[in-house]
Formats: structure tokens, sequence, C-alpha cells
């Protein structure tokens, strides 16, 4: 594997965690403390994920793209 | 939603670990996954810019983070009790993370680590050259990830902004529940650490031929001083500048009742 893939893997990473972390407040788990998460709606969650990190999501995958791209060439 | 300072802030501020009895398994879990990320991107940065590089990056977010993070919450308890007028900040939860460092956690600062060294790098992929560019949108992106990092933590109590500091504008709150909005000074120390620190970082590593390794260090962690000063004043200033305001709210669209 390309060296050069693995901080926008890490980055990517990250990044699925606070996903997997959105996904959990939703559903009410509660992971760490005994403190019961205060909600989030369905619809909080999605326009965090797509909508606020809409562009962080075209970051990501035209910098995937271009490494595809350089590794044909 | 963590109401306020912890009832032992100061009397625990100089302890490693401070409710030894509230740490679960998942924290440590956490915890491990993050110092796994910091060792991925500091072996890449062995590789592509070499060991003195990496290092520098490393202790030097390590040490601008920390340092801006523990003055902005410290202050945020000390200094009001002598001037009313100063507003409370935040706290991270002292029952919820592992080793600390005074007031912010360990994997607090690796993992400002782990996103700035990948946010910088993914930008110095994008634009080649021009270093204004390349930390602009290293911060833009660190920024972005934070917009989701921070609402989810707020509702788990990872840590709380609290209601009192007198910042102008809140984003990504909820009324049905109370706001829980985050400051926008936040997102705007997010850019600027991120910002400053990635042009500094380069601006001196350039320097590695004509002044050599051992001035070079000595230059940069010196320089991070006024660096971390200057980030702080201009954080604390803006959220001054922006306290009349107070009450600007931009909630999360779609909401609960």
């Amino acid at each position: 594997m390309n060296r050069e893939y693995l901080p926008i893997l890490v980055f990517l990473i990250f990044f699925i965690f606070n996903i997997i972390s959105g996904i959990t407040l939703y559903l009410g788990i509660n992971t760490f403390n005994t403190i019961p998460p205060d909600p989030i709606t369905l619809g909080q969650l999605l326009f965090l994920i797509f909508g606020i990190n809409g562009p962080l999501i075209c970051v990501i995958i035209y910098v995937f793209y271009k490494q595809k791209k350089q590794a044909k060439k | 939603m963590y109401p306020n300072y912890d009832p032992f802030f100061l009397e625990r501020l100089f302890n490693l670990i401070k409710y030894p009895e509230t740490i679960t398994p998942t924290q440590v879990l956490y915890e491990m996954m993050v110092y796994i990320l910091a060792a991925v991107c500091i072996y890449h940065g062995f590789k592509k810019f070499g060991r003195w590089k990496t290092l520098l990056f490393f202790f030097g977010s390590f040490f601008y983070t920390g340092f801006e993070e523990n003055i902005m919450i410290i202050s945020g308890k000390v200094v009001p009790a002598i001037i009313p007028e100063f507003p409370a900040t935040y706290a991270f939860n002292y029952q919820n993370y592992v080793i600390w460092f005074f007031a912010v956690p360990i994997v607090v600062y690796v993992a400002w680590f782990v996103v700035a060294y990948s946010a910088v790098h993914i930008a110095f992929y994008i634009f080649k050259t021009g270093i204004w560019k390349q930390a602009a949108l290293g911060g833009l992106l660190a920024m972005e990830m934070d917009m989701l990092i921070d609402p989810v933590a707020v509702r788990y109590a990872w840590w709380g902004w609290f209601p009192n500091a007198s910042d102008a504008i809140w984003i990504l709150g909820d009324p049905s529940i109370g706001n829980l909005g985050i400051p926008i000074s936040n997102f705007l120390g997010w850019f600027a650490l991120i910002f400053f620190f990635a042009i500094y970082w380069k601006k001196i590593t350039e320097r590695e031929e004509k002044w050599g390794i051992r001035k070079c260090t000595i230059v940069f962690a010196l320089g991070l001083i006024p660096l971390l000063f200057g980030t702080v004043f201009l954080l604390g200033g803006l959220t001054i500048a922006l306290s009349p305001l107070n009450g600007v709210y931009f909630p999360i669209p779609f909401g609960g009742a």
C-alpha cells in the first residue's frame, strides 16, 4: 500500500469514529460514563454528517480519486 | 449536560488520574485507539519528513494546544473570582478520561496531533506549494471535523461549554433540550491553532539546512511561547469582543419538539 495514504486513512478512521459516536448518541447508548446522554434526532445526525461535513467528505473523495489517478499513471 | 467545573477541579488539577474509580474499559479502548492512530501518523512522518521534523510537529502541537487549552480552562475558573466580568469558559469532565496533564486529558492532546497532522498532510497533498493555502485548508478540514465532534461530545458530557461563557454566537445547539450549543470561538480556535501552527512548523523546518537542527529546535521551542500567547489573546479578545452579542444562536436544524 502506498504510504502516502496513511494520514488520509487516519483522518478517515477518525471521521468514521466520530460518525459512530453520533450514531450511538442517536440510539441513546451510554458509552463512557453513567450520565445518560442528551438525545439527538436522526435529522440532526444526518445534517451533521452530510450537511456540515459534506465539504470534508468531498475533499476525502477527491484525494482518493487523485491518488488513484496518479497510481494509474 | 456537564453543568459546571468539577467540584474538586482545583484540588485534583495536578493529579495524573482524577477519578480512578470511574475508569471504564470503553474509555481505555477509546484512548488506545487514538494512540494507535497517532503512532501511525508518527510512523508516516518518520518515513516522509524524517525523525526530527515529525517529533517537532508532535511535541510542538502537544505543547501548543495543551497549554492553550489549559490556559483557557483554568483562567475561566480562576479569573472570574477576581474579575467577575470575565466569562467562565469550558472544562473536560474529570470522570471521563484516564490520564491527564492538568485540566486536559492526554488523549485530547494526542487526538489534536492526529487531526492536525492528517489534515495538514491532506492540504499538502492537494496544494503542492503555497504554505498559506495549505495551512488554511488544513485548518478548515480540522475545524469541519470538530463540527461533528463537538455537538456529540457535549451531549455525552465528555466536556462542557458553560452557558455563562459570554460568547456572542452559539451554534449547533438544540432548543428542545435547552440549547447545548458551542461558542463560535471554539471553531475559530480550531482553525487558528492549526493554521498558525502549520505555517510556523513549515517555516522553521525549511531553515534546517541554513541553521542546522540544533538552532532550529531552539528557535522553534522559544518561538512557540509568543505564538501560544498570541493565539490565546486573539481567541480571548474575540470572545470578549463578541460578548455584547450574547444570545445570537444558530441551532442544528431538524431538532425535536
